[in-house]
């Protein structure tokens, strides 16, 4: 029996299996820099599945969600000349972008501005540099979710209203009817905690 | 913005969580803030982290269909090029290596890295110097040889020149208010006689930044200065230059 095929495989006219299926994604990133257009379904094959998750999570609407990951990846393949594969993941770039699309597209919806964004938009954060102690490797799916579950209550509900809900924080402290140097203080010292716990993780 | 302020914003920060003039306040404060500069660009890494809290889910299907499609139908060498300067006497096309460039006098400083660049930038500056120096190397590689301010007559810094150690030099400044269609920015390069010989006009980009590549004769360049023109630019400066960047 054949083995199942754990991650894309793309076959040519010939039948023959592509070699992108196999690049890491910084090599499939270069790759698309250089025009090859079956990169961006490759790149699908791994995180369409985690994009549609979050675009869902943030518009709550299958068809928004479905919208904000095609406009994601299209936007990943028209600025992937900015992607520098030295400074950060792939993976956290395609899923700022999905980020930014979600939240533009729900406030819209609600008629809120948008809310303005350091860097131009669709500008990946990970060009920027990171920190060293926050390795791919501390940033993994369990080892953020477990320094969320560390982070007290109030801090993480104003967190997650920030980024899932995309509230600025006035609107936060609107909403749940606190003063805005509390909110400030909540983002501020919760997403320090994170922090502190994602670098214990790197030096376990 | 001070100090104290912007360490309890740093929060919102990280979350794109300020409103248009904070934000604002903010750049402005961590273009000249290195130790909160370093901090907020931990912070919006951890932020950043947070899609994984969602969970994947399986995407409809005919979704890969359709994203594919799509990129079948956009041009990315177009799109990729948002910043491509515009030159009257000097055609620019960011991302193509240009003609054999004059060769520079001027007494660079040591390569400085990207990173210690970054950190004195307002953070969107940054990220287009860092689209840009990307594509450099895709092109041969240049290094930054030196970063002058672009002041404004009140001394106020509207933005760099960084100069690569090829003569050529990117422009960038996210503090030039945006002009209607009838007028735009100009480049010019000043010898040390006042000659102004033009490089082209700056053009808007993403994010409501400001952006330019050019390459002029770094011999005979001692100041380039910035002047508002009429749409389209001008064969001669016929305004006051606004902003100037001393390259000596």
């Amino acid at each position: 029996m054949a083995p199942i095929p754990t991650e894309a495989t793309d076959l040519n006219s010939d039948g023959v299996r592509s070699t992108n299926g196999d690049m890491d994604d910084a090599a499939l990133l270069h790759a698309m820099q250089g025009g090859d257009e079956s990169s961006v379904a490759v790149l699908y094959d791994r995180y369409g599945g985690a994009a549609y998750g979050l675009a869902h999570r943030i518009t709550n609407d299958a068809t928004l969600a479905e919208d904000v990951v095609q406009d994601a990846f299209v936007s990943v393949w028209k600025q992937c000349a900015r992607f520098d594969g030295s400074r950060g993941q792939a993976k956290s770039w395609l899923m700022t972008i999905v980020h930014h699309k979600a939240v533009d597209t729900v406030r819209r919806r609600a008629g809120r501005p948008e809310r303005p964004l350091p860097e131009g938009f669709d500008e990946p954060v990970a060009v920027l540099g990171r920190p060293d102690e926050l390795t791919e490797r501390s940033m993994d799916a369990a080892a953020v979710r477990n320094a969320v579950r560390g982070v007290p209550e109030d801090q993480r509900t104003t967190i997650m209203m920030a980024y899932f809900e995309g509230l600025t924080h006035i609107e936060i402290a609107e909403r749940m009817k606190v003063p805005l140097g509390t909110v400030k203080s909540r983002l501020r010292i919760g997403l320090e905690k994170m922090r502190a716990e994602l670098r214990q993780k790197v030096l376990e | 913005m001070n100090c104290e302020q912007a360490e309890e914003m740093l929060g919102a920060y990280a979350l794109d969580a300020l409103t248009g003039d904070e934000m604002t306040a903010m750049r402005a404060h961590l273009a000249s803030c290195p130790e909160h500069a370093a901090k907020a660009t931990e912070l919006r890494a951890v932020a950043a982290s947070l899609h994984a809290v969602a969970e994947p889910m399986a995407a409809p299907a005919g979704l890969r269909d359709r994203i594919t499609a799509a990129v079948a139908a956009t041009s990315q060498t177009e799109a990729s090029r948002p910043a491509a300067a515009i030159a009257r006497h000097q055609p620019l096309d960011i991302g193509v290596r240009r003609e054999t460039r004059p060769s520079s006098r001027l007494h660079w400083r040591p390569a400085m890295t990207f990173g210690a660049i970054a950190a004195t930038l307002a953070i969107a500056v940054a990220g287009m110097l860092a689209w840009n120096i990307s594509l450099r190397n895709e092109s041969g590689g240049a290094a930054i040889s030196v970063v002058r301010p672009l002041q404004q007559d009140s001394g106020a810094t509207a933005g760099y020149i960084v100069l690569f150690d090829d003569g050529e030099a990117t422009v960038v400044s996210d503090a030039m208010p945006r002009l209607d269609a009838s007028q735009s920015y100009q480049l010019w390069s000043l010898s040390d006689t006042g000659e102004a010989t033009s490089l082209g006009l700056i053009q808007y980009v993403d994010g409501g930044s400001a952006s330019a590549d050019v390459s002029f004769d770094a011999a005979r360049t001692q100041r380039i200065a910035i002047t508002i023109e009429p749409a389209g630019g001008s064969e001669q400066p016929t305004t006051q230059p606004l902003y100037i960047a001393d390259l000596s």
